[in-house]
């Protein structure tokens, strides 16, 4: 599935929509101004906007979400991996261990999370 | 429009000179600090700023007034510049093409400058739309930028950081920006908020728009533009050890746009002449006190030297001195006064039908006739572009045809008209006949030189080279030289004309018009025969 794209500060305003939808549109106006200092026009032209792309709907004052955060998500790794990695997702995690420094505890949950896909057959 | 047009031009070309002043200071005063050079183009902003200028000896300024508006009205007209190598190279061409012709009521002069000043206003215009289209299109670009504390915003947009707005200015930064360079650009774009520099680019802007048909104005806004980028270096750096000025280097590299923008707004950090910001920046010493010393004084001298006019007998001097390339000495401008009569001089006037101008020469305004005999004074003379010689009245009403004042041909005119004054109007001693009680209506007064019969005052119509009566208006058995017929009347459009016809003294009728000159509003008495 084609998830639309989402510029940086789109996303920001994602992030507050996913964290309190469903949301009213005034609500979200409030928050935007407290958390981005975007102006009352601002927040109105991104819900419309981002709604034309098909990432929210905007129903009465009510906004939800049509894209999740975790689709989001995996959109933007799909890119990354796309452009920057030739396609390859090992590539890609190679890079991230050689660069980051992990944590036992994130081995053991990476760890549990690859089990779970192998169990649940491939996807 | 075109007066304010010429103040510009004048105002531009004595800037100019400062700005050469500048130019060179810079050149000399490398080792001081960059304010000194911001400070100095705030010299020049005060320069384009103020109109009026005080006087003083030791005015460095050649000539606060290079083109004179009475160009418009010279016989030859010329310009005067301190050199006289221009002066004698353009002067001749300006007279053999704008030269008027004497008799023509228009001076080509007149309209080229007139063309000039409509392409001048016509350039602010597309500078402003311009400038605002630019400012328009950022703050849209930068309208989701998202808040990182206080006043600085992060956008997506932003490829090199600035500062935007003229009241509460914020910082607009990009998204990717490592951690130390973020410090090092605020600290920068916060410099540049302290030292008020997102209002002094704005206004070297405007005043640019003012200044666009002058070339060292761009060079002095692309330099102030340079300037203050790198006296915000300057403060920035001063405190900052050896190893994070590097820091701060990588930042400006990072940070850098290949883009060349000319605009009023923003402030962006990586704009200007990176390469030569990164070799001040690793160059930097604090300057030694006494460069400090001198770079304010000398900044003190060119305000004293440049900030004043020259005092005006030093410019008449030099007008004196500029005479013609033929070195005549007894070529005179023609701005002097005759050799024969002294200013002031006391001029007795019989006629009661001198017109009077606001200027000298009948192109002028017509302000009014001198109804009343007497002796008048005359405190300045002036000879006009057809040759003509005027005077100026002491009591400042305006000026008048000298040639014309002295000649006695009106005492065989038996009338004459002329606007009636207050004096006349409230001294209730005339006859009088309202023709058209509107709001336009002005009163004419017709005087007598002696006694007339038979007099009848009609509205007439200018048919097959002479006038014929439309209306008859108002009859008088007898018009006397005491008192005179005031008539209230409106002159429709500069074709209307009123007549006025009488027997004379010698038996014989006379016929006259009384119209509105097209020429210069004056009010004339014309005989003609039916």
């Amino acid at each position: 599935m084609d998830i639309p794209k989402i510029f940086e500060s789109e996303y920001r305003f994602c992030l507050i929509m996913w964290e309190h939808e469903p949301v009213t549109a005034t609500e979200l106006v409030k928050l935007c101004q407290k958390q981005l200092g975007w102006k009352r026009t601002t927040t109105y032209t991104v819900i419309k906007r981002l709604g034309e792309r098909g990432v929210l709907k905007n129903e009465n004052g009510t906004v939800a979400s049509l894209v999740s955060k975790d689709e989001a998500q995996a959109s933007e790794i799909d890119e990354l991996v796309e452009k920057k990695f030739e396609g390859s997702l090992p590539a890609f995690v190679a890079a991230f261990t050689k660069h980051q420094n992990i944590t036992k505890d994130e081995i053991d949950e990476v760890q549990r999370m690859i089990d779970r896909i192998r169990k649940g057959g491939s996807q | 429009m075109t007066e304010f047009f010429l103040k510009i031009v004048n105002m531009s070309i004595s800037a100019s000179w400062l700005v050469l002043a500048v130019l060179f200071l810079r050149l000399v005063l490398k080792k001081a600090p960059k304010w000194a050079n911001v400070l100095l183009w705030g010299i020049v902003a005060v320069r384009l700023l103020c109109p009026f200028s005080i006087e003083s000896a030791l005015s460095l300024i050649p000539s606060a007034e290079t083109i004179s508006p009475e160009i418009m009205m010279d016989a030859t007209p010329s310009i005067q510049t301190i050199i006289p190598a221009i002066n004698s190279a353009v002067n001749p061409v300006i007279s053999q093409t704008v030269t008027p012709t004497p008799g023509a009521s228009l001076n080509p002069l007149q309209i080229w400058i007139v063309v000039f000043a409509v392409i001048w206003a016509i350039g602010i215009v597309a500078l402003l739309v311009y400038t605002a289209i630019n400012y328009w299109h950022l703050r849209r670009r930068v309208c989701t930028a998202v808040i990182l504390r206080d006043n600085i915003f992060q956008s997506e947009n932003v490829s090199t950081p600035f500062v935007l707005g003229i009241i509460g200015p914020k910082i607009y930064l990009p998204f990717k920006i490592d951690g130390r360079d973020l410090e090092h650009v605020v600290a920068h774009e916060q410099a540049h908020i302290r030292r008020r520099d997102h209002w002094w680019k704005p206004l070297g802007f405007l005043l640019l728009t003012l200044h666009w048909f002058n070339p060292l104005m761009w060079l002095a806004y692309v330099l102030l533009c340079r300037d203050i980028e790198l006296a915000c270096d300057e403060e920035v750096i001063k405190e900052l050890g050896n190893e994070q000025r590097a820091d701060y280097t990588q930042a400006l590299l990072a940070c850098s746009v290949n883009r060349r923008m000319i605009a009023a707004c923003p402030l962006a950090f990586g704009e200007v002449g990176v390469k030569k910001r990164v070799k001040s920046v690793m160059n930097y010493k604090k300057p030694a006190f006494w460069i400090i010393v001198v770079a304010v004084v000398a900044c003190v001298v060119v305000a004293v030297c440049f900030l004043t006019d020259p005092p005006t007998n030093r410019e008449s001097q030099m007008k004196g001195n500029n005479v013609s390339e033929s070195g005549d000495k007894g070529d005179k401008q023609n701005t002097y006064s005759s050799d024969a009569t002294e200013i002031p001089y006391t001029i007795r006037i019989s006629r009661t039908d001198i017109p009077i101008f606001e200027g000298p020469g009948y192109d002028y305004t017509y302000v009014g006739t001198i109804q009343a005999a007497g002796t008048y004074t005359i405190v300045e003379e002036k000879l006009d572009y057809e040759g003509i010689l005027w005077g100026k009245l002491k009591s400042g009403v305006g000026w008048i045809d000298i040639a014309e004042t002295k000649s006695e041909k009106t005492n065989h005119k038996p009338i004459t008209v002329g606007f009636a004054d207050e004096q006349l109007l409230s001294s209730g001693d005339y006859h009088e006949f309202i023709a058209d009680d509107s709001e336009y209506m002005v009163k004419l007064a017709f005087r007598s030189g002696e006694v007339l019969k038979n007099v009848c005052f009609s509205s007439l119509q200018y048919e097959g080279g002479t006038y014929g009566i439309i209306e008859e208006l108002y009859t008088l058995p007898e018009l006397s030289p005491d008192m005179p017929l005031v008539t209230g009347v409106v002159y429709y459009g500069d074709t209307t004309t009123y007549g006025i016809s009488f027997t004379d003294g010698s038996g014989e009728e006379r016929y006259f018009a009384a119209y509105i000159s097209a020429r210069n509003g004056a009010l004339t008495l014309e005989e003609y025969h039916p």
